[in-house]
């Protein structure tokens, strides 16, 4: 309940805007940058619905007292570990609705996407978004846990440009960039395992490092 | 196994280089109201802060039902067991009155839907409105409601009357007063409010540079403090007094003196004193107060 009041209208604003890019996708018909679109809304949606950490995130229209409502939810008889838990798990939900729902119109909208892709390779795609998603998530999910918005968005920003630019230029075996293109599972048929490593592995490790935190921090 | 429901031993904590709370010993019994007063700064949330466990502490032992508490990463348990009201009063500002109450609930499972409806209607709290749009007294009586509410065996209320209206702080006071003897509730609180601590509590501790300074039972500490006023026929030499006078205040003719023991014996050495003329006088929990922590 806490999570959704207030993630809901940055949930919604984005679904919205991400429909408007798809719907001018659509009128200029060729729909060849749909996916590229939808790649980087999404990634921006994680990044902005990371940020669940202990200290609650500020929906719309609303600041002030926020960051001060930390020590009446720590104050709840729960651990550290289930109030991140709980949080992070509701957030990647939210991530992945709005990604399955994207797909269904992708699917639905563009004609060109049906033409290229069979239904489960086009399934294998969206799993593949969903998985390398949760990197930028769990970014901004470690940065939250000892900053504030919107400074731990822009260090989440960054550090997912990083592990791109250091993948990209590691070997093709592990850049994330691949996933979505020569290794896709539209050209592939198979799930780039090894491109999303990185994004997977980075997940992991940024998720434990968050629960350090808010396991020992100070509030 | 004792019955006290706090006990602290030795308990240091600092930030950097500054000392908050600095070998700090309290035992606070169940079923008592324990007023716990200092000036601003002088280390009352920092302890309650480390009673709740969101501070680690540097030193010494901090036991809450006879559990330690190890801070940050344990006692969830503990903290069912516990109603607490936060100095800033900051509660989620999307919510409303009924959605924080909603939310609060399923926390706790011996939450009291009639104290709950009680107290919606004794503190006049809007259901639907929001909390950002509360007033502070508004958003610090729902805090009690959620503190009061959920069953708690002890309340650690930090400033709890802090912005509330004469009217609201008289109808809160008694019916603090009354939840030892009808729900066997221990109550911790700080406030700077003397006069209403010296109107509920059944003990207090002052603190003042994270050190404790005193601590008894209130009526035992009016009893023990008296306020004694020597007038001299001429401005007096320096004087040496007897242990027990605390606090020795000299304007010409006259020397005032807070004795917290001893009375007998500082009222007989002034009376042989040449030319003393001695006044005794009962002391308030303010004076009390202000003595130990003026010029400190």
């Amino acid at each position: 309940m806490k999570a959704w009041m207030e993630t809901r209208w940055r949930l919604l604003g984005l679904a919205v805007y991400l429909l408007i890019a798809l719907a001018l996708n659509y009128r200029n018909s060729a729909g060849t940058g749909v996916l590229t679109t939808a790649w980087f809304m999404l990634t921006f949606l994680a990044i902005s619905l990371g940020g669940s950490g202990v200290n609650s995130q500020a929906p719309l229209g609303f600041s002030e007292g926020v960051a001060g409502s930390t020590q009446f939810t720590i104050s709840l008889p729960v651990t550290r570990l289930r109030l991140f838990a709980v949080r992070t798990a509701a957030g990647l939900v939210e991530t992945t609705a709005v990604t399955g729902v994207t797909a269904f119109f992708v699917w639905d909208l563009f004609p060109a996407m049906r033409a290229i892709a069979t239904p489960a390779d086009f399934t294998r795609l969206v799993l593949t978004t969903i998985l390398f998603l949760t990197a930028p998530y769990c970014a901004h999910a470690f940065f939250s846990t000892w900053s504030d918005e919107p400074f731990s968005m822009a260090y989440a920003g960054f550090t997912l440009i990083l592990l791109l630019v250091l993948c990209h230029h590691l070997t093709p075996g592990v850049d994330i960039v691949r996933a979505f293109g020569q290794a896709s599972p539209l050209q592939t048929h198979r799930l780039p395992w090894s491109q999303l490593a990185p994004s997977v592995i980075s997940a992991v490790v940024l998720w434990l490092a968050a629960v350090f935190m808010v396991r020992r921090r100070e509030y | 196994m004792n019955d006290f429901i706090i006990e602290t031993a030795g308990v240091r904590r600092s930030f950097g280089s500054h000392v908050a709370v600095d070998g700090l010993d309290l035992q606070v019994s169940q079923g008592s109201i324990f007023g716990f007063l200092g000036r601003n700064g002088a280390g009352k949330t920092t302890t309650i802060r480390l009673l709740l466990g969101f501070l680690k502490s540097g030193g010494g032992e901090v036991r809450v039902f006879n559990e330690v508490v190890t801070g940050p990463e344990g006692n969830a348990g503990l903290r069912r067991r516990i109603g607490y009201v936060s100095e800033n009063k900051y509660l989620y500002p999307y919510m409303t009155v009924q959605q924080i109450i909603r939310f609060t609930r399923p926390f706790f499972p011996k939450w009291r839907s009639d104290l709950e409806l009680r107290y919606m209607d004794m503190f006049h709290l809007p259901p639907n409105r929001r909390i950002s749009a509360l007033s502070k007294g508004m958003r610090t009586t729902l805090m009690l409601l959620l503190a009061m509410s959920h069953g708690a065996e002890l309340l650690i209320l930090d400033e709890p009357i802090e912005g509330l209206d004469a009217a609201v702080i008289e109808t809160l006071l008694k019916e603090l007063v009354a939840l030892p003897a009808t729900e066997g509730t221990t109550i911790f609180f700080s406030s700077h409010q003397l006069a209403e601590v010296e109107q509920i509590a059944d003990r207090v501790a002052i603190i003042d540079h994270g050190r404790k300074v005193v601590e008894g039972a209130l009526d035992d500490l009016k009893v023990q403090y008296q306020r004694l006023r020597v007038v001299f026929d001429r401005e007096p030499a320096s004087i040496s007094w007897l242990p027990g006078a605390d606090h020795v205040r000299q304007e010409g003719r006259t020397v005032s003196i807070l004795a917290s023991r001893n009375v007998e014996g500082i009222v007989e050495q002034a009376r042989s004193l040449p030319g003393a003329s001695v006044e005794r006088f009962p002391v308030g929990l303010k004076e009390i107060f202000l003595e130990h922590v003026r010029g400190n």
